[in-house]
């Protein structure tokens, strides 16, 4: 490995974040320099990868940041092992991509510098947030991602709907971290330091204490739900495609979403400690629920990019459930292989859905139709990414799928394969009506009349990711090699039969709507099945109840509250008299005197 | 009863007559004398507290107390300049009339 | 004056304020425990010398008083100008 290459990976990024100013006086420097630095960041971090494979014990630097002796000791330092090595590679990797793509995307936008500035930002606190070996500055970096996520989606800032989906992801990821700062404290309330090893160690000794700590999983969930969008604080991803597209591909699609599932799998061996029966099945069932639920939401969903946001959450669920399944280090590899295969497939088709956008000007689908003319490549590489995204041999989703459901199948649980297979029929169904929407069929009347231009350097990276499809499901072994765990698979006759079911029902019923229109989708507008729909559309309401109560039930209570404020300076003078004789009475009443 | 006892209660008594005026009056110029009133009676405060039981007077309280009344006074002044700005823009000597910084 | 709600409600606290002040100087009369800082507070050696420094020194609060009446007399002939009046 490269030398300081744990603590170069997130710097390296920060810096030159906080060096964007210098390099925007040049303008051709200023959209080389960022994607220049998010190269040399992705190969400090596969740099790492040899020296994790040699095994245990791992790089380790760390400084001592807060001593006050006594009171608190603070040590902070990254952390290479294999966890944090795979998905700093990850984000680093994807990272350097998404700028590279960047550069084509954003060619014609204002505040370039702006852009850089929090794309930077954002690849180093995510590298950071992973790579980092103690609660502390996971939360710092995790409340750094949070920052850039909300000064992002509202890049373009006079539109009123990017301002207020800004607002709506941050104040929503707000209350997971609340919840999950105090299980941080509570932890080192009871072990007395903030770092994982410590943490780990003291596990034995945690077991007997009070209730109150059974409730640290409880809270570091809520965390992870708040920052994954699962249900119920899923509400901030669909709207956050008001952003740009590349945006979209790195924060909600491949890194920032995911790493909620980085928390849970690093704090797996409390779960398992603390009543292991209560926690994993809590994360069993809001994956599955949340999988299944967001799946059918985006069935109903016309704007392209929504389509993609609810299925990243369903797919996030995905990970959680395999999460869920049992303990141990077998079911952490098992979720993180999903991870890598979702980024790497969602990044993809975010990028190629960034292509229509950008030439188009608009994200409804049903503006949109036959364009596989005029964007070939596009085209391609969006069948790539629909083809891993539904889990069709031999792509890298069919692997992490059949993983995923062959522990499912292991474990004994037998709700939750039904909910499996329920979910694969709705992504079969609608990553296809997508692509059928979009690319096949007659040119609609506004896409006649727009010119769709695929620029190089958004080509590269469609082609190189495509590329990655093909080659990460094989890569299963050596990953598990490289997780450390054991892993025999062979592909288990049954759930083999149940995914081929999935997608026959899930295909056999596109094919009627939609390809032969018999019933035509026009059908499900009327009667019961437009109530369904319109349910769908909705997002189950989830959007309205929290308006109702959160915004429009605290607007009017603070109106109320309003009504103490007269303004009258006598009355400000009568409330400080008050004030001083309840002070005086409790210095009667308890006080010494 | 001590120097201090006296001063104390006396500086009590002013200042609960200056709250009084600062909460029930209307008029501004009412206020700016309740102000007052409420600084000369924590002036008695600052001086009754120098007292020792023999009788010894630390003198620094003294001086900070002469320097006090002193800025007392420019501050009733800045006060009633104030006033005056207020009366040309709002025409009314009436405090409850000023509402438009309302939360 | 005219007897509204407010100044009703003033004049009714201020009554209280001062029957709480004088319970509490009914329950701790004399004050002289506080009479003598030494034996209440413990002797205060930073209060002491901020006393002696600022005695020695008496220019020090003098240019600060000189510094406040200055610049407040300044103010008040800058509030006192007409609109419309030549500077």
């Amino acid at each position: 490995m490269l030398p300081y290459s744990p603590i170069i990976v997130w710097l390296m990024p920060l810096v030159a974040a906080f060096l964007m100013p210098l390099a925007a006086l040049n303008r051709k420097v200023r959209d080389v320099f960022p994607v220049v630095v998010g190269f040399a960041s992705a190969v400090f971090a596969v740099s790492m990868i040899p020296d994790v494979l040699r095994g245990a014990p791992y790089a380790h630097p760390e400084i001592s940041w807060i001593r006050i002796p006594g009171i608190i000791e603070a040590r902070v330092g990254a952390l290479a092992d294999p966890l944090s090595v795979f998905m700093v590679t990850v984000v680093s990797c994807i990272g350097a991509l998404i700028l590279l793509y960047s550069m084509g995307y954003m060619a014609n936008e204002k505040g370039k510098t702006r852009y850089w500035f929090f794309m930077l930002l954002f690849i180093g606190s995510m590298s950071g947030l992973v790579i980092t070996d103690n609660f502390l500055t996971l939360y710092i970096f995790w409340e750094m991602v949070g920052l850039c996520s909300y000064a992002l989606i509202g890049f373009w800032y006079d539109r009123p709907e990017a301002r207020k989906a800004g607002m709506k992801a941050f104040l929503v990821t707000r209350v997971g971290d609340v919840f999950l700062l105090a299980g941080i404290i509570f932890i080192y309330l009871n072990v007395g330091s903030f770092s994982y090893s410590a943490v780990e160690s003291s596990l034995s000794i945690l077991k007997p204490l009070p209730a109150i700590l059974a409730t640290v999983p409880l809270l570091l969930l809520i965390g992870a739900i708040g920052k994954s969008a699962q249900l119920p604080l899923h509400v901030w991803l669909p709207d956050a495609m008001e952003g740009p597209t590349p945006v979209s591909a790195l924060i909600h699609a491949a890194t920032m979403v995911n790493a909620g599932v980085y928390l849970m799998a690093r704090t797996h061996l409390i779960y398992s400690a603390l009543s292991p029966g209560v926690w994993l099945n809590a994360l069993i069932w809001v994956g599955a629920i949340t999988a299944l639920l967001t799946a059918t939401m985006a069935l109903a969903s016309v704007d392209i990019k929504r389509v993609l946001a609810y299925s990243t959450i369903s797919q996030i669920g995905l990970m959680m459930l395999a999460l869920g399944l049992g303990a141990g280090s077998g079911f952490v590899f098992v979720s993180q292989f999903h991870l890598m295969s979702h980024a790497i497939f969602k990044a993809l088709l975010f990028l190629c859905v960034g292509v229509l956008v950008h030439s188009m000007g608009t994200r409804d689908m049903r503006q949109m139709g036959g364009l596989r003319k005029v964007a070939p490549i596009t085209f391609i590489a969006c069948v790539i990414g629909m083809l891993a995204l539904s889990g069709i041999p031999p792509l890298n989703g069919f692997w992490s799928k059949e993983f995923i459901f062959d522990a499912a199948m292991k474990t004994g649980n037998y709700l939750v394969p039904i909910f499996f297979v329920l979910t694969l029929a709705v992504t079969m169904a609608y990553s296809w009506r997508l692509v059928i929407l979009t690319f096949l069929g007659e040119k609609s009347d506004y896409a006649k009349n727009v010119h769709v231009h695929e620029p190089k350097v958004m080509i590269i990276p469609l082609i190189i990711l495509s590329a990655f499809t093909f080659v990460t499901g094989f890569w299963g072994p050596n990953f598990a090699k490289f997780m450390g765990v054991p892993l025999e698979f062979h592909v288990e006759p049954l759930t083999l039969m149940l995914s081929t079911v999935a997608f026959l029902a899930g295909g056999v019923s596109l094919y009627f709507v939609y390809v032969r229109r018999s019933p035509s989708p026009e059908y499900f507008g009327r009667g019961f099945a437009g109530s369904v729909q319109k349910l769908l559309a909705n997002g189950y309401y989830f959007d309205r109840v929290y308006n109702a109560i959160f915004v429009n039930g605290l607007t009017a209570g603070i109106q109320k509250f309003r009504k103490t404020h007269p303004g009258i300076l006598n009355y400000n003078i009568l409330l400080i008299i008050g004030g001083l004789s309840a002070l005086v009475i409790m210095f009667l009443l308890v006080g010494g005197l | 009863m001590m120097t201090l006892d006296v001063s104390l209660i006396g500086s009590f008594a002013l200042i609960a007559v200056g709250l009084f005026c600062l909460a029930t009056n209307r008029n501004m110029i009412m206020m700016v004398i309740g102000v007052e009133i409420m600084m000369n009676g924590s002036i008695l405060a600052l001086v009754g507290l120098a007292a020792s039981p023999t009788g010894l007077l630390d003198p620094l309280p003294q001086s900070l107390a002469i320097m006090a009344i002193a800025i007392g006074g420019s501050v009733a002044a800045v006060g009633l300049v104030m006033i005056t700005q207020v009366y040309r823009h709002y025409k009314t000597l009436d405090v409850r009339e000023l509402k438009k910084l309302r939360l | 004056m005219k007897l509204d709600s407010l100044t009703a409600a003033g004049t009714v606290l201020t009554a209280v304020l001062i029957g709480i002040f004088a319970a509490m100087v009914g329950r701790i009369f004399p004050f002289q425990v506080f009479g003598s800082p030494p034996e209440a507070f413990g002797p205060s050696v930073l209060g002491a010398k901020i006393g002696l420094y600022l005695w020695n020194f008496r220019f020090w609060d003098l240019t600060v008083v000189a510094f406040i009446l200055f610049f407040s007399a300044l103010g008040c002939i800058a509030m006192l100008r007409e609109e419309g009046e030549s500077r």
